[in-house]
Parts: C-alpha cells; sequence; structure tokens
C-alpha cells in the first residue's frame, strides 16, 4: 500500500474570481449598512428612544470591522484552492492555516449543478457544487467555460458506473 | 409474477390496529376528560366518530387499490385511487431486508417484511402482511440476484439498458426454490447455555430482580391491604444468624434464576447463518425479528466494547449498512455477547474479506502532547461559569469542581489517544478509537464514500495531519482520526486512489 504516487490538484481558481469575491463582500456590506441607514432614518423621523442610535451605531461599527478581513480572506482562497479531476476522482484542497485535502471517486457522486449570480455573470463566471452521499461540495468560481466543461466531465466520469453493490 | 394484492389479513392487521387506537381514545375520553365540559370535547368526540368511521372505510379501499408486483430485477409497488402512485425500486437498491413476526403474525402463519431502501427519493417498501413462503421466496430473490444496473442514474443509456439486462421475465415463487435456498444455508452461530450465563453476568439482568420484586411487593400490599414492614419481617422469620444467611442465599438465588430467566427471553433465541451470498439473522423468543442482507451490501463491520465488556474480553459485533431507521440499529448486532475470539472467526466466516489484523499502529507520542496542549474551550468556558453561577452550597468549591473538570478533560484524551489505533490491512482500512468504551471498525476500501485529510498549522508544525472518511449508513457515518502521523494519511490517500482494484465495474458497452 505504501509509497504509492499521490497526484497533487493542480487547476486553479480564474484570478478575476479574488476580484469577484471582494465585490461581492463589499456589496453585501454596502446593503446591509443601506438597510442599517434607512432604520436610522426611521429612528430620526419618529424619534424612537436615544439607544436604539446606539445599537446601530454599534451594528455599524461592526460591520465595517467584518468586513475588513472578508476583503483580505479572497486573496488567500485563490491561493491556496486547487482541484483536480481524473477519471476516477474529484480532488479539491483548501485552507490556508488548515489545509485540507477531499478525495472523491466519480462513482460516489449523485448530482452536479452551477450556480451563477449577478455579478458572476458580468465576469463570466459560475459555481459549481458536487453532491454525494455524505455532503455537498462547492467550487465558488470557475470561468463559465471551465465550468461547464468540468460539469460535463464529472457528469460523464460519474456515469462510468461501478456496479451499485460491489 | 402478476400484479397482485396483499393478503387479504392485511385488512384485518389495519383494522387491529384503529381498534387498538379506538380503544386508547375511549379510555382518554372516558378516564380523563370524562367531566371537562369545554366545547372542544362536548363536539370533539363527534369529530372523532367521524375521524374513526372514515378510517375504517379506507381499510378495504385502501387494500383494493394497492398492488405490488415482482419482476427478475425489481419490485413494483402501485396503488391507484384516483391518481396513481407508483414505485419501482430495482433489488440492487435494497440494502436489507428487515423481518418482523408479531404474535399477530404467528397465529396466522404470516410474517411483516421491510424493504430497506437507502436513497432519498425511494421509500422503505413495507408488506405488513405476507405469507411465509412469499417473504422467502423474496428476500432469496433479493439476496441472491446478482445486482443489476440501476437505470434511475443512468439515463442516457436506459432504454439500451433495458433491453440487454432486463428482459423482464416473470418470476413466480417456486417451492423447489425456496427449499433449494433454504438447504443452502450454513447455521454459524446459536447461543449455547454458557453464553446466556456470560450475557447475565455481563449485562447486570440480575439487578432488574429487585424493581420487578417490588413492583411485586406493592401489588400484594394494595391487593391484601396489609403492609409489610422488612424489620417486622426479619424479626419474627430472621432471628438467629443462620435463618438470615438462608434469607440472603436465597434472595441471591432469586436474583440470578430471575436474571438469567429474563436474559433467556432475550438472548437465547438467535440464530446467525449465511450462505454464499446472504447473511440472515433471526432472533426473538415471543416475537421474532429477522435481518438479511446480502454480502455485497455489508458497508462496514464493527466491533463495541464497553467497560464492562472489555473486562470480560466480550464484544459486540454490528455489521454497518445503509437504509432503516435507527431502531434498526439493535438488528443488526451479531449476538452481544460473544467473546472476541469467536467474534472474529464469526465474522471470518460470514464475510471473508474482512480479515481482523492484530497489528495495529498506535498514535506517536507527540499527538499526546499537542492534544494536551490544546486548549479545552469546555474548562475555558465552564471555570468563570463555575465562579459566578455556580449552585447554591457549591458556590465555595468552585475551583475544585474546576479541577475536576480539568482532570476529566486530560483523562479523556489521554484514553483518547492511548486507545486509537489505525492500520491499513490487504483492502481493509482497520480504525480502533475510545477511551473506557472503545469501537473498531472495518471498512473495506470500495466502500469508502470519499476521504478528507486536513491538517491545521500546529499538526502541520509536529509532522501529523487527521483523516475523516464517510461510510455510507444510516445516518451517514463519518469516521474522524486526529492526528495521524502526515506520512501515512499520504500514503492512505495513496492506497484509496487505487481503489479501482477492487470495484467492480458494468461491462464497457453499458456504460
Amino acid at each position: 500500500m505504501l509509497d504509492t504516487y499521490v497526484p497533487s490538484p493542480a487547476e486553479r481558481l480564474p484570478r478575476d474570481s479574488v476580484k469577484v469575491m471582494v465585490m461581492q463582500e463589499l456589496l453585501g456590506s454596502i446593503v446591509t449598512l443601506g438597510v442599517l441607514g434607512g432604520v436610522f432614518a426611521l429612528y430620526s423621523y419618529f424619534s424612537w428612544p436615544e439607544w436604539v442610535a446606539w445599537v446601530l451605531l454599534g451594528l455599524a461599527i461592526l460591520i465595517v470591522l467584518l468586513t475588513i478581513p472578508s476583503l483580505i480572506t479572497p486573496f488567500f482562497k485563490y491561493k491556496n484552492t486547487r482541484y483536480g479531476v481524473t477519471e476516477e476522482f474529484l480532488l479539491i484542497k483548501t485552507g490556508a492555516l488548515k489545509q485540507t485535502e477531499q478525495v472523491i471517486p466519480m462513482a460516489k457522486i449523485s448530482a452536479v449543478s452551477t450556480k451563477q449570480g449577478m455579478m458572476m455573470r458580468k465576469y463570466k463566471m459560475m459555481s459549481i457544487s458536487v453532491q454525494t452521499t455524505g455532503s455537498n461540495y462547492a467550487m465558488p468560481f470557475l470561468y463559465e467555460k471551465e465550468a461547464k466543461s468540468l460539469r460535463n466531465k464529472i457528469a460523464h466520469y460519474a456515469k462510468i458506473e461501478e456496479v451499485e453493490a460491489e | 409474477m402478476n400484479e397482485q394484492r396483499y393478503h387479504p389479513l392485511w385488512m384485518l392487521h389495519e383494522l387491529w390496529n384503529v381498534l387498538r387506537e379506538i380503544v386508547s381514545f375511549i379510555l382518554f375520553y372516558f378516564v380523563v376528560i370524562r367531566n371537562s365540559d369545554l366545547w372542544l370535547f362536548t363536539y370533539g368526540k363527534y369529530f372523532v366518530l367521524v375521524y374513526f368511521a372514515v378510517r375504517l372505510i379506507a381499510i378495504p379501499v385502501q387494500w383494493y387499490i394497492s398492488t405490488y408486483q415482482v419482476s427478475s430485477h425489481a419490485i413494483t409497488v402501485r396503488r391507484k385511487g384516483l391518481g396513481e402512485q407508483k414505485q419501482t425500486v430495482p433489488f440492487s437498491k435494497v440494502q436489507h431486508v428487515h423481518r418482523k413476526k408479531k404474535l399477530f403474525h404467528k397465529w396466522t402463519g404470516t410474517t411483516s417484511m421491510k424493504l430497506e431502501v437507502a436513497s432519498q427519493e425511494d421509500k422503505t417498501i413495507d408488506f405488513k402482511v405476507l405469507k411465509l413462503e412469499d417473504a422467502d421466496w423474496l428476500e432469496g430473490l433479493l439476496v441472491h440476484l446478482p445486482a443489476a444496473p440501476d437505470e434511475s442514474e443512468n439515463e442516457v443509456e436506459e432504454t439500451k439498458a433495458e433491453e440487454e439486462i432486463s428482459p423482464d421475465e416473470e418470476v413466480e415463487p417456486e417451492a423447489s426454490y425456496i427449499e433449494e435456498i433454504e438447504e443452502s444455508r450454513h447455521v454459524h452461530f446459536t447461543p449455547s447455555m454458557h453464553h446466556i450465563k456470560k450475557a447475565t453476568f455481563s449485562s447486570f439482568s440480575f439487578l432488574a430482580v429487585v424493581p420487578v420484586f417490588g413492583s411485586l411487593l406493592s401489588k400484594f400490599e394494595k391487593g391484601t391491604g396489609q403492609t409489610i414492614v422488612f424489620s417486622d419481617f426479619l424479626n419474627s422469620y430472621g432471628d438467629t444468624w443462620w435463618k438470615l444467611s438462608l434469607w440472603g442465599i436465597a434472595a441471591v438465588l432469586a436474583c440470578l434464576v430471575g436474571g438469567f430467566i429474563w436474559t433467556y427471553i432475550r438472548y437465547s433465541r438467535y440464530e446467525i447463518s449465511s450462505d454464499s451470498e446472504g447473511i440472515y439473522m433471526k432472533k426473538g423468543f415471543f416475537e421474532e425479528t429477522s435481518f438479511s442482507i446480502s454480502k455485497k451490501q455489508v458497508q462496514a463491520v464493527e466491533f463495541r466494547q464497553t467497560f464492562i465488556k472489555r473486562l470480560l474480553s466480550l464484544t459486540e459485533v454490528k455489521l454497518i449498512s445503509a437504509g432503516g431507521e435507527e431502531e434498526g440499529e439493535e438488528v443488526n448486532k451479531l449476538y452481544p455477547f460473544l467473546t472476541v475470539q469467536e467474534a472474529e472467526r464469526l465474522v471470518q466466516e460470514l464475510l471473508p474479506d474482512y480479515k481482523v489484523s492484530n497489528q495495529m499502529h498506535r498514535l506517536p507520542r507527540r499527538a499526546l502532547i499537542l492534544r494536551l496542549l490544546t486548549p479545552s474551550w469546555v474548562w475555558i468556558i465552564a471555570t468563570p461559569l463555575l465562579y459566578f453561577f455556580a449552585p447554591y452550597g457549591l458556590s465555595e468549591y468552585w475551583a475544585w469542581l474546576s479541577g475536576v473538570l480539568l482532570l476529566l478533560v486530560i483523562t479523556s484524551r489521554v484514553l483518547d489517544v492511548r486507545y486509537s489505533e489505525y492500520t491499513i490491512n490487504g483492502s481493509i482500512f482497520q480504525v480502533k478509537k475510545g477511551g473506557f468504551h472503545t469501537k473498531c471498525l472495518l471498512v473495506k476500501r470500495n466502500k469508502i464514500e470519499e476521504m478528507e485529510k486536513s491538517a491545521n498549522i500546529f499538526q502541520k508544525w509536529v509532522g501529523l495531519a487527521s483523516l475523516s472518511t464517510t461510510i455510507r449508513a444510516t445516518p451517514v457515518q463519518v469516521v474522524k482520526v486526529d492526528d495521524l502521523p502526515s506520512h501515512w494519511t499520504h500514503s492512505f490517500e495513496g492506497w484509496y486512489l487505487q481503489r479501482g482494484e477492487e470495484v467492480e465495474r458494468l461491462p464497457a458497452d453499458s456504460a
């Protein structure tokens, strides 16, 4: 069993994914801040008790503080994520501080699906998720073309079916 | 086999269930809320009457519209009402067969049978009443048929696959076939007196006699209106030491005999048998349950030892399979009081592929050091909580309590590292975990659904890694071992990547 060659997954996420992730984070934060601003307007209009303002201010600061690290993490995500598809396996490697490597046999994949949000459409990207008996894996950002071909590849390989009860 | 209705006794079985509900409702109504004049109860009873009337009428209707059909590789259940419900389950999807013979079934020479399916779309096929011959026949088909590829996942090739593999032969129950199956079975285990004696002691069932005796006594007191005071009893019947010791001996004997009888009822009727394709377990004194599984559908084998069983070197063996409910867990246990040697021999006989290795690796010493250096969140959170919110009377001892907690945390970590063992033996991954109780799992490489290895910074510094493997059970089981040497997890991955070696594939042209 020992000393067998273990291929390391080599495919990377597209470079633009950093941009998209950062923009998604920013957009999320801006929307939340906007909602808070709306509540603040209501506060001043209806002259609600003063503590409401303090809570709103606290929440706003919290959101800003939380946004800062989430603007940095996409870069690390991009840097540390690798994936690979062979005829038999799907390999995913993620994580900077805690490195995780997953090996999923194609035959055990029960469904593949792709998803595309507004921002992702702009950069021609897609996310792809893979379902197995135990869990759900998502590869968040791939170029549309790649994502589609990967999806088809997985679907194709997954169909080289093992006898169900081997 | 033509489309067929369920056994007519199905109606009687359902009727019995509805009647039971009616009786319990009547009891509730007349005993509990007899005097309530809330509108809900005054008018509620009419609703309930209508409800039960509908239930009763529905029984024959349901029987009439439900059918099932068995073909050479699949079973179809159909319910034709205003719309039509149809479910086809290929035999290859059936994970195991679970039968239960209640008194009703015993009296009528029938059995209930569940075909457990693991996927989410398909439901368990549940025959509430089935003729014994039919059950045996169907079980034989399920366990023995070579797994046909299932079309549902093979959509594109569906038509082709169907032509090739399933000329949907009609199959009919044949007496000769059933006998043939029964004859080829080999019985591996039935409990001897010795086993039952051991079970009596290791399950502490003799202690169960005490509450039983207590409730009998209180019934006797109520019945006769006498109160029995233990000291009075001793004064009149136990005035000398030899009388007293006689009573003592009698009490101990009564406990032992009672415990033995209790254990006998629970564990004496047990039979584990197998043939080339399947494993069959039967048990139960009053109600008989049985569990049949195709050897191919066994997902893993688990040895479980409680602390007491470990002292007596007994073990419990479980065949892990997908499908079924939690309660099904009880069913897939091989006899729970086997000695370790017996258990290993039995597994070897039933599943020759699963070889138990006695040479397992321990976790390295640095794993223990790392584990001990990791901060314990439980302790860190609990200590201030104890300081501020300790219940009245304990607040002075918060430091002691916190110390005890820390000691427990440390002990459990040490035991965990000490009893984690692992190895790869051919195509079997064998892993053992636990502290006071231990659990040893054997999984075949091709039954591991997926694997994940991970390492955080600290683990990376000292060259350790965590490994988790997923096993198809209900619910899905993830076995995680922390702090293995990272070179070993690397070779584990290599080993796993070669799982193709054991995988049986469909002929190339059908895929």
